[in-house]
């Protein structure tokens, strides 16, 4: 032994290591924990026992509703002992990701927050239960809620979840900057493909460039605009499906068809209109600055760069949170067909395959009904789905000092529903993609349009028969 | 004679001190083209994060209102306040430090066996198996979760902390082949002359190649545990409750499709980062002795 | 004696039978050999062997991940060697591989022979260059973004104080994926520079004192010394570079999304698309298959290049 130490000089000062028991010891601790960790296991998990509580799962994505949503169902397992929920969130970049591995391995939670955007997939591969014959059952009143949520949410006549809220979409301006600029409060405001009506002129006033000029002055500096107008982004939901029905346009031809009308007249003067608020009249920020870039509207909003966006109501809680500049809501400009909105909610779907359907519906009816819906709407978070539940999201928000009725009015009025097919996460990530280079001024609009909807109707035929 | 020495030797020691100082200034030219390129280096590697520090200093209405390298006014740590109790990151940089911590230990254990193996050991099929290892990195972690997460499952392993550990805590592909690489240029005699002296493998393994192997197990032990603390797609997929939430996935919940909480999620990053930059400053040492090289600009 | 032949060697039949079924010491090492290596055998097997040939076998398949898997046989290969968006994916994958790994490799082994010398605040410079590293992909990925903002980033800012006009970086078509690839170059530069680090130490520093008495200049002593004995270092950082960046997709995802149009959407990025947003992860696995034996292929081709070059024993 000692010739190689000798060899090896400094090399053998580092005792520690080249213990064998050192080793030894780490390799039995290794273990021990290995151990110990099996055996104390870790989150729960749905449990069959005849005796004990039944234990349910409730998936949802965001941290924030999570607080109301805990309130709620602490007082759902008051009223039933012998149900445990457990929540469990996801980031909502990975939601999906989540739950599909989850379906692929049988392992879905019992309860789950669904999305109209991936309903048609789960419902095609028949993984959400059918909530009609339990409705009948229990002889639930469908017409408390909004009508247009509940058909939205209906394949082949049937029921695949109830609504618990809705959203719609509204102009959301920073009072400040209109102040400055002598205007009055956007309230009435007016659009139409040939002239943009008092919402371009509105704009227009609003927007300045670094040296306080408007794009109607002589001389203004297009690539130098420190204050926007309003910005027009490549957003369907929250811009341009909008607008496109404010035109009398639509975006499909029906609810799970196969085509998608984007290349219309009434479509594509829409979004003519909205491409030249960017390109040609420059009340907005470039698509440079705007493509791809979620979120980016409210931020510019929130740091005051821009006076008007149109938003969904479910951004009011974040810009609340995030922003001192006063602000404040209209309804959304009205096209030649007076105004519309896009109108979505959520349900919770129930899992087909979980062990507890009894409970899972318990919870389902809970989370739907009016003490549940009202946590939810006195916390400001979102709009209740049973039309007598409105007031509680109004006066949370009056006691804020923002008045949010706009969103209400639209939902009463003409709406949009959603657009939902087969295949349509491809089919929207096709048009995003094609519409980026709308918006960038890299095609023409009418180009844009037609290869959108030749991409967009392969992506859904593709997926319609199963593919 | 004294005299005569002494003033050999003093001329001597003058002549040194001139060479010395001869020596030194050539040096300087290339001391401060490295300090220039090391500056230049600094600022750009650390930029990115004065972003955050700065956002996550702000409090939530300025994050926006301002550039996002202007300073913060008024500096808050409100932000860190909230993420440390309202959000629970305590318990999240327990569950992190737990797993990185196993996961490191079995790979400087298992790994380190598995590599020698490879470098030394003479058997049948030995590169076929190494280039199986290797094929192993290959493919997608993001379609093998799939199967994966369908093994833990029947094993009935779902949001457990086994489940979490086990695929990874036994030893990886790019673990077993960084030792491999360095245990192949530690000189055969060594081993050889402990053969002639009558050792047995595993009185070599420790007497002889694991002293050596001091730098290379600090790096494998720094390099599996930042990448065990930085995983997200794993834990995220194999856990569902807070009692095993890591680091990673609670950054990620400040984002949502509602609005992110960027402040917050700059705080958080924070706070995950604290402890990695500890254990790397404190281990670094042991990854080099440095060797100052005569003559290298 | 009894039992014992002409030359004394016990020949009795029961040493004749524990000399047939002793151990020779070969087969005694290679059952060492298997003994070290079953560990990690077990977890390879279970935990990644088993998922690829899963993969493999999902690859002929039509599945939803949600619904049943159908067979559908050699149909995923058959849409993907026709479908242009998955060469372009394949060409992307190799270009980010070139725009990335080559600079990224002569940036860590600059930096790792500069702070292996005696330079005062080695150890802090050594840690900041790795910091880029250890920070999580989404937090850093938002920040490059606000960093390459074409109106209010700090970059463009920046150039436009020397009266540069900067590109819109991540919307422009040309630039995206160059952006990509240099915020992975900052991420991972460090990193690299560790190994090299390491590497260094395995070199006596007798060679460059005896060679600098032979009149050796520091260029010549780097490619006879230094550059040789670091070949197995070189190996490992090549081989595991180019597996991982040929994967990349965090940074994909943080910052573009694929796009602008499909300007970024590399294979690993396709993968995961078609497998988590359209639901096709027969397709994808097929994808993942194709991209594993290329990766083979280039990994065999760099075995084979350093099998002939790379120095391990100084003896």
């Amino acid at each position: 032994m000692n010739t190689w130490s000798g060899l090896l000089g400094e090399g053998t000062q580092h005792r520690f290591l080249a213990r064998p028991m050192t080793w030894i010891s780490m390799g039995m601790l290794i273990v021990m924990m290995l151990a110990g960790l099996a055996a104390c296991g870790g989150g729960s998990t749905s449990s069959s026992g005849g005796n004990g509580p039944v234990n349910l799962t409730y998936a949802l994505w965001d941290q924030n509703e999570q607080v109301g949503y805990q309130q709620s169902v602490n007082q759902f397992m008051k009223l039933h002992p012998n149900i445990h929920v457990t929540i469990e969130q996801t980031p909502w970049g990975s939601y999906w990701q989540k739950l599909s591995t989850e379906f692929a391995a049988g392992n879905a939670p019992d309860v789950f927050w669904d999305h109209l955007a991936y309903f048609p997939t789960f419902v095609q591969q028949g993984q959400l239960m059918d909530l009609t014959p339990l409705i009948q059952q229990d002889k639930i009143d469908m017409s408390q809620y909004y009508p247009t949520l509940v058909s939205e949410w209906t394949y082949n006549n049937k029921v695949y979840g109830l609504p618990k809220d809705w959203d719609t979409i509204a102009v959301i301006y920073n009072k400040q900057l209109f102040k400055q600029a002598g205007l009055p409060d956007p309230t009435s405001m007016t659009w139409n493909p040939t002239d943009g009506g008092t919402f371009l002129q509105m704009a227009q006033k609003l927007t300045i460039d670094k040296n306080g000029k408007h794009p109607t002055d002589p001389g203004f500096d297009a690539k130098h605009i420190s204050q926007y107008g309003y910005v027009s982004e490549n957003n369907s939901q929250e811009g341009f499906w909008n607008f496109i029905a404010m035109n009398g346009g639509k975006i499909i031809d029906k609810q799970f068809g196969q085509n998608f009308l984007y290349n219309q007249p009434q479509s594509v003067q829409a979004l003519q209109f909205l491409v030249d608020l960017v390109n040609k009249y420059h009340v907005s920020p470039s698509a440079a600055e705007t493509n791809n870039n979620g979120g980016i509207a409210i931020q510019l909003l929130e740091g005051g760069h821009a006076a008007m966006v149109t938003g969904g109501s479910w951004e009011l809680s974040s810009i609340a949170q995030q922003t001192k500049i006063p602000w404040a809501v209209a309804q959304l400009p009205a096209g030649p067909n007076g105004v519309t909105s896009v109108f979505n909610g959520l349900t919770d779907a129930i899992y087909v395959k979980t062990p507890h359907p009894n409970e899972a519906w318990e919870l389902e009816k809970w989370l739907a009904s009016a003490q549940s819906e009202d946590i939810m709407g006195n916390g400001g978070y979102v709009w209740p789905g049973l039309k007598s539940e409105d007031q509680t999201f109004l006066q949370a928000w009056q006691k804020k000092g923002v008045d949010v009725s706009a969103f209400l009015k639209e939902a009463q009025g003409s709406t949009l529903t959603f657009p939902i097919t087969f295949g349509y996460n491809e089919a929207s990530t096709k048009v995003n993609d094609i519409f980026n280079q709308m918006y960038l001024g890299q095609l023409t609009v009418p180009q844009a349009t037609s290869q959108a909807v030749q991409q967009a109707n392969q992506a859904v035929q593709a997926a319609s028969t199963g593919g | 004679m004294t005299s005569v020495s002494t003033e050999l030797v003093s001329s001597k020691a003058v002549e040194a001190e001139k060479e010395a100082k001869a020596r030194f200034w050539r040096r300087v030219p290339g001391y401060v083209v490295a300090y220039i390129v090391l500056g230049l280096g600094a600022v750009i590697s650390l930029f990115p994060y004065f972003l955050a520090l700065v956002t996550s200093l702000k409090a939530p209405d300025q994050v926006f209102s301002s550039s996002s390298w202007s300073l913060p006014n008024p500096l808050t740590f409100q932000n860190y306040i909230d993420v440390v109790v309202k959000y629970n990151f305590l318990s999240f940089i327990w569950h992190s430090l737990l797993y990185a911590g196993l996961l490191t230990i079995g790979q400087l254990i298992f790994s380190t066996l598995a590599a020698y193996a490879f470098a030394r050991m003479e058997f049948p099929g030995r590169e076929q198996i190494f280039m199986l290892y290797l094929a192993t990195l290959m493919v997608p972690a993001i379609v093998t979760l799939i199967p994966l997460f369908i093994i833990l499952r029947t094993f009935g392993l779902v949001n457990t902390w086994l489940g979490l550990v086990l695929p990874y805590v036994l030893g990886t592909p790019f673990g077993i082949f960084l030792m491999r690489q360095f245990f192949l240029t530690i000189p055969k005699d060594l081993e050889n002359a402990a053969r002639i002296d009558g050792a047995s493998t595993m009185q070599i393994m420790f007497q002889v190649i694991l002293p050596l192997s001091r730098p290379i197990m600090a790096t494998l032990a720094i390099i599996t545990f930042v990448q065990a603390w930085n995983t997200f797609l794993w834990p995220l997929i194999i856990t569902d409750s807070t009692s095993l939430r890591v680091l990673t996935v609670g950054i990620a919940a400040f984002q949502s499709n509602f609005g992110t909480q960027w402040n917050l999620m700059m705080a958080a990053t924070f706070i995950a980062l604290g402890p990695l930059l500890l254990l790397f400053f404190l281990f670094q040492k042991h990854i080099v002795r440095s060797i100052h090289m005569s003559g290298f600009k | 004696m009894q039992g014992q032949d002409t030359l004394g060697i016990d020949q009795s039949p029961v040493s004749r039978v524990k000399e047939r079924y002793r151990l020779q010491p070969s087969t005694k090492l290679s059952l060492q050999a298997y003994a070290f290596l079953l560990p990690s055998f077990l977890g390879l097997l279970v935990f990644s062997l088993i998922p690829i040939i899963a993969v493999a076998v999902i690859s002929f398949f039509s599945w939803s991940l949600i619904g049943q898997p159908t067979f559908v046989g050699l149909k995923n290969y058959a849409t993907m060697f026709s479908s242009s968006s998955f060469w372009h994916s394949l060409l992307l994958t190799f270009y980010y591989v070139l725009l990335n790994i080559p600079m990224q490799t002569v940036f860590a082994l600059l930096l790792a022979l500069l702070l292996n010398q005696k330079i005062p605040g080695r150890g802090i410079f050594r840690t900041i260059f790795v910091v880029p590293w250890m920070a999580t992909a989404v937090a850093m990925g938002i920040v490059w973004q606000w960093i390459f903002d074409p109106q209010y980033g700090t970059l463009n800012t920046f150039l436009g104080v020397l009266h540069i006009t900067g590109p819109a970086w991540l919307s422009s078509p040309g630039w995206a994926l160059p952006a990509i690839a240099a915020v992975n170059i900052w991420q991972y530069t460090g990193y690299n520079m560790l190994f090299f680090l390491a590497g260094l130490q395995g070199i006596p520093p007798d060679f460059y004192e005896a060679t600098s008495l032979d009149g050796a200049t520091p260029i010549q002593q780097f490619f006879t010394i230094t550059l040789p004995l670091l070949s197995p270092t070189m190996f490992f950082v090549l081989v595991t570079d180019v597996i991982g960046s040929a994967q990349v997709f965090d940074t994909v995802y943080a910052m573009t999304k694929g796009g602008p149009g499909d300007a970024t959407s590399v294979l690993n990025f396709n993968i995961f698309r078609q497998a988590f947003e359209f639901f096709h992860a027969g397709y994808a696995s097929a994808l993942s298959m194709v991209l594993f034996a290329i990766l083979l292929i280039i990994t065999l081709l760099q075995v084979l290049f350093f099998r002939s070059r790379a120095i391990y024993d100084l003896s």
